[in-house]
């Protein structure tokens, strides 16, 4: 890497005087985006727009009567998430690529390891502040609460898992040609055993199932959860090496 | 070919159709193996040849030859 | 004429070739030929295809991620190479597996697809490995594309191993296991009575492991023909 890259300006919240602490500087990260975020708010006012037109979508597409809804409103709710995720994940890298600031925060004396907590952390927020949204909508458009307890479990366990792969795998896809189309095709199929526990979970718990028949679906995505996050946060040290 | 005992359903066709796709698909990957192959071989040949030369290499390869389109 | 940059052939290769070509023919001939018919009827002789195959390609994908860790411990051209050449062939095999599977489905679950555990992670393996070749051509610089193919090939095999222990802890599934303890709802299962059967059986598994180490030893000498090829290719084009 060349060195007048070292001459770019670093933004502020990375400019420390020595090496930060790692919580510290994964804190300030996060802070840095969404601070970012908040003054632009482009992000999360296009995750928002496209989650609310995803659930409309899907009450015309899948014609949500009161049976349908009990069954397929938890599938409405995750593909909804996932794919508003989606659209976060790729700006808030490719942002970072294009105004030349991913560099200068490699270069800068903080742990790599903190760089992928602060983005996960991040793009963890946009996702909950989706589903926060989706669940108060869900429950006016289809009468259905979703503020049950395990079901917030759920969500938060199957949006950390999503966030941690999805960090790592778009700023693999920030490199590649063709950047949008690439990240769903790679996401998608190694977070399954993620989407697939979280469905599963959350349509068992708002059927009202005994909790005997469905614990086994959040205990499966903890563990996914756990598998999936170390293996993120060891890889993404090569993905950022240069 | 095979002998049917009562009982047995005839579902031969399946079976004919599965060989098919074992053809197709072990068939297909083996033909674009070798597509690749003599592409590359081709590639190899040609430019060992401009080494060979060790001429004026970059006037020479410009104009369009297939190892060079990019 | 160019030797230069094409391998030298190789005898032990020669000779795996010849011998996984015939054990090939042999094995399908025993599988139509030599194996009874079951119950099921003929269709089931394409039972010892599917499962040879789907060890072909859990094999493929097995060196596929050892390799893929191996490239990011070492570095070595090679692994990356090994990787790619694995994975390519996993495709091949695991694809025939899920086609044999759906044919084997048509006549005896009436059914091409079924949205069964088993079906689904097989089909998520091999979209996943699918994905793994795109991010591949997404990517031109040779040092990156190696890099981050290493790091999506672990996390997909980590993965499909984590999806196929899911769904295979389920009891829902209606897939028949015909080695070991049957699923209470599988549909379709047959039992290899006849001794006939068992050997084929064995002789289709070993017949392709030893397909699919031929096939990706060819991949890969293939492979780093073309990586000479266009090393040469950018040496003569910087002059």
């Amino acid at each position: 890497m060349s060195d007048s890259i070292r001459s770019t300006p670093v933004p502020a919240a990375a400019q420390p005087r020595r090496k930060t602490g790692f919580w510290q500087a994964t804190l300030a990260l996060t802070a840095k985006d969404l601070r970012a975020e908040l003054r632009g708010r482009e992000l999360i006012n296009a995750m928002l727009l496209y989650a609310v037109l995803a659930v409309l979508i899907f009450s015309f597409a899948l014609e949500l009567d009161r049976e349908a809804r009990e069954t397929s409103i938890a599938g409405v709710f995750w593909v909804t998430v996932i794919f508003a995720g989606m659209l976060g994940l790729n700006r808030s890298l490719a942002a970072e690529k294009d105004r030349g600031n991913l560099d200068a925060l490699l270069l800068a004396p903080i742990d790599r390891g903190a760089l992928f907590f602060g983005k996960m952390l991040s793009n963890l927020v946009y996702m909950l502040i989706v589903a926060g949204l989706l669940i108060v909508l869900v429950t006016i458009l289809f009468n259905i609460s979703l503020l049950v307890p395990w079901l917030l479990a759920v969500i938060l366990l199957g949006t950390v898992g999503f966030a941690a792969v999805g960090t790592l795998l778009s700023s693999m896809t920030v490199h590649t040609r063709a950047r949008e189309t690439m990240l769903p095709i790679l996401l998608l199929p190694v977070t399954l055993p993620i989407i697939l526990t979280s469905v599963k979970a959350s349509t068992a718990i708002l059927n009202g199932v005994a909790q005997a028949d469905w614990i086994a679906w959040p205990q499966m995505l903890l563990v996914a959860d756990v598998i999936l996050l170390a293996l993120s946060y060891i890889l993404f040290e090569f993905v950022v090496e240069e | 070919m095979l002998l049917q005992e009562a009982g047995i359903p005839d579902n031969v066709a399946y079976l004919v159709l599965g060989l098919a796709a074992l053809v197709v698909i072990f068939g297909g990957w083996l033909v674009s193996f070798i597509v690749r192959l003599r592409g590359l071989r081709r590639d190899a040949a040609l430019l060992a040849e401009l080494e060979a030369e060790d001429g004026p290499v970059q006037t020479v390869v410009a104009p369009g030859t297939p190892a060079q389109a990019k | 004429m160019n030797r230069t940059l094409d391998s030298a052939p190789n005898r032990v290769l020669t000779v795996l070739t010849v011998v996984a070509v015939l054990m090939f023919v042999m094995a399908v001939g025993m599988a139509l030929f030599y194996a009874p018919t079951d119950r099921q009827g003929d269709v089931q002789r394409l039972f010892y295809l599917h499962l040879g195959t789907f060890m072909g390609g859990a094999l493929a994908f097995f060196i596929g991620a050892i390799a893929s860790v191996a490239y990011l411990v070492w570095r070595g051209e090679g692994w990356d190479a090994l990787a790619l050449a694995s994975i390519e062939v996993g495709l091949v095999f695991s694809g025939f597996t899920i086609v044999s599977g759906a044919i084997w489905a048509r006549p005896i679950w009436n059914t091409w697809w079924t949205w069964d555990p088993r079906l689904t992670s097989a089909a998520i393996m091999w979209l996943a490995y699918a994905a793994y070749l795109m991010l591949r051509n997404g990517i031109d610089e040779p040092g990156r594309r190696a890099r981050f193919a290493a790091v999506y090939g672990i996390v997909a095999f980590s993965s499909v191993i984590f999806t196929t222990v899911i769904t295979r802890v389920r009891p829902d599934t209606i897939h028949p296991v015909v080695v070991g303890p049957s699923p209470q709802n599988a549909q379709g299962s047959f039992g290899l009575e006849s001794p006939a059967m068992r050997v084929t059986l064995v002789f289709n598994i070993v017949t392709f492991v030893v397909l699919t180490i031929t096939l990706i030893w060819h991949r890969l000498r293939m492979e780093s023909f073309s990586r000479r090829v266009q090393a040469l290719k950018m040496k003569l084009m910087a002059r």
